[in-house]
């Protein structure tokens, strides 16, 4: 199974994940959580690919009768895409685009473009012999870079949750894409039926963030633009709708 | 290094060809072979992202941007891992949820009452399963506990995480959590011509 000291979030078995993760409900973290468990344990492996047979199933349920044009709108995008020539792409698709209007024009030049540019790297990377590989991103290390990184960044917010006796103090930073990593280094262990919980405070009203689990040292939670005030309780292990218990640390985003 | 096509392309690839020897096909920057990817799994990855998305224009980008990755990098398929219509599903899906995400983080930014835009988490359900034209998943379905089948819809065609699901239910998240492993493990089984392991 995983390394718990590369496990950034929670303490539930990650096997309650496989569900969420089969059908693309989980974080970037959970993802990779889950993905390093089926890579160390064949019983995940086997749930996962069980359980992915039924999603295709659902997936095929909704199928449809693509429009017609869209095929020609691809090709029209790979003929730019080989000749490498993102203007064309854009004045082809203006103009000749099946069933094509402005905004829709627009949107196949992005897609155009960004093929362009994947294309480039992935040449310019073989060119000069670099290897493409990925960085540990579910590292407690590397979720840090990524908080420091971000705090300098235009347009990320940061705050400090502590209680009423200063004797806690955790950090939150918020990128401008509403990652939110939550230093909670600090806390200390609560028993194995405990998990703490973040939470955005409005108005009186209290929205889960996310649980953190029993001992947690970093995490990251979706925080979106509208959160300013933030929250953390102690709840049941299986985490709460509401708050169960009053918050021992409160904070301000800005 | 360029990306043109070789003069392989001229290569035709047609209905009798395998799925393995169309994206080989690829690796030769043959079109034949795209188009009958296209033909073969365009309307599975454009029906996904349609339902997910619920707007034809955005389902039509994710479209055409999964046939040109695929096009550019036919190499990220690995016909170890599964078919190629489950890697298309799964890029169709997981496209189709980042848009979502994005458009719903923009609009959060630009207006911030999105939520009370959301549809109600019963409607979505019903719209769903009218959609269904597979008898065998619709029926599968039915057969699921009100609960999972609910949190399952929500998470998969409604393009939530398990957390959106459980604020919207307003259940506990480890509830959530468990209802779509186990409402999975029990459509497994039921599309498999069994039945539940357990009355729900």
């Amino acid at each position: 199974m995983t390394d718990k000291s590369q496990i950034p979030s929670g303490s539930d078995d990650v096997s309650d994940l496989l569900g969420a993760y089969v059908l693309d409900a989980v974080d970037d973290f959970e993802r990779r959580r889950v993905e390093r468990a089926a890579d160390a344990d064949p019983d995940v492996a086997a749930e996962i690919a069980r359980l992915l047979l039924v999603a295709d199933a659902l997936a095929d349920a909704v199928a449809v009768d693509p429009p017609t044009g869209l095929w020609d709108s691809i090709r029209l995008g790979i003929d730019n895409v080989d000749r490498g020539d993102v203007s064309a792409a854009q004045t082809k698709g203006l103009s000749n685009a099946p069933g094509s209007v402005g905004s829709r024009s627009n949107r196949s030049f992005f897609l155009v473009a960004a093929a362009v540019v994947a294309v480039v790297v992935i040449s310019g990377s073989a060119l000069i012999g670099l290897s493409r590989t990925t960085p540990p991103t579910d590292s407690i290390a590397t979720m840090t870079a990524m908080a420091n990184d971000a705090v300098t960044r235009q347009g990320t917010r940061t705050g400090v949750l502590s209680d009423p006796a200063a004797s806690m103090e955790i950090r939150v930073v918020v990128d401008v894409e509403g990652h939110g990593f939550v230093m909670t280094d600090p806390l200390p262990a609560l028993p194995s039926g405990e998990t703490y919980q973040l939470w955005s405070a409005a108005n009186g009203t209290m929205v889960s963030l996310g649980m953190l689990g029993s001992d947690p040292e970093m995490s990251l939670v979706s925080i979106d633009a509208s959160v300013t005030e933030l929250a953390l309780t102690r709840e049941p292990a299986q985490g709460s709708v509401a708050p169960t218990s009053s918050p021992m640390a409160t904070g301000l985003l800005a | 290094m360029s990306a043109r096509r070789s003069s392989t392309q001229s290569q035709n690839f047609g209905s009798i060809s395998s799925d393995r020897d169309l994206v080989d096909g690829l690796r030769t920057r043959a079109e034949s072979a795209l188009a009958e990817i296209y033909k073969r799994h365009g309307g599975a990855v454009f029906g996904l992202s349609r339902r997910v998305l619920n707007d034809d224009g955005l389902a039509e980008d994710v479209t055409q941007e999964i046939f040109l990755r695929l096009w550019n990098e036919p190499q990220r398929f690995d016909a170890e891992r599964g078919t190629l219509r489950s890697y298309l599903n799964r890029q169709s899906h997981s496209r189709s949820i980042e848009r979502v995400r994005s458009e719903e983080a923009h609009r959060r930014r630009e207006d911030r009452s999105v939520e009370s835009d959301k549809p109600e988490s019963g409607a979505i359900e019903s719209e769903v399963l009218a959609s269904i034209e597979s008898n065998r998943i619709r029926t599968a379905l039915d057969q699921l506990g009100q609960k999972e089948r609910r949190a399952i819809v929500l998470a998969y065609y409604g393009g939530h995480s398990y957390r959106e699901v459980a604020s919207r239910l307003r259940l506990p998240e480890g509830t959530v959590k468990s209802q779509l492993r186990t409402g999975l493990q029990h459509l497994s089984v039921l599309l498999n011509d069994g039945q539940p392991e357990e009355d729900q």
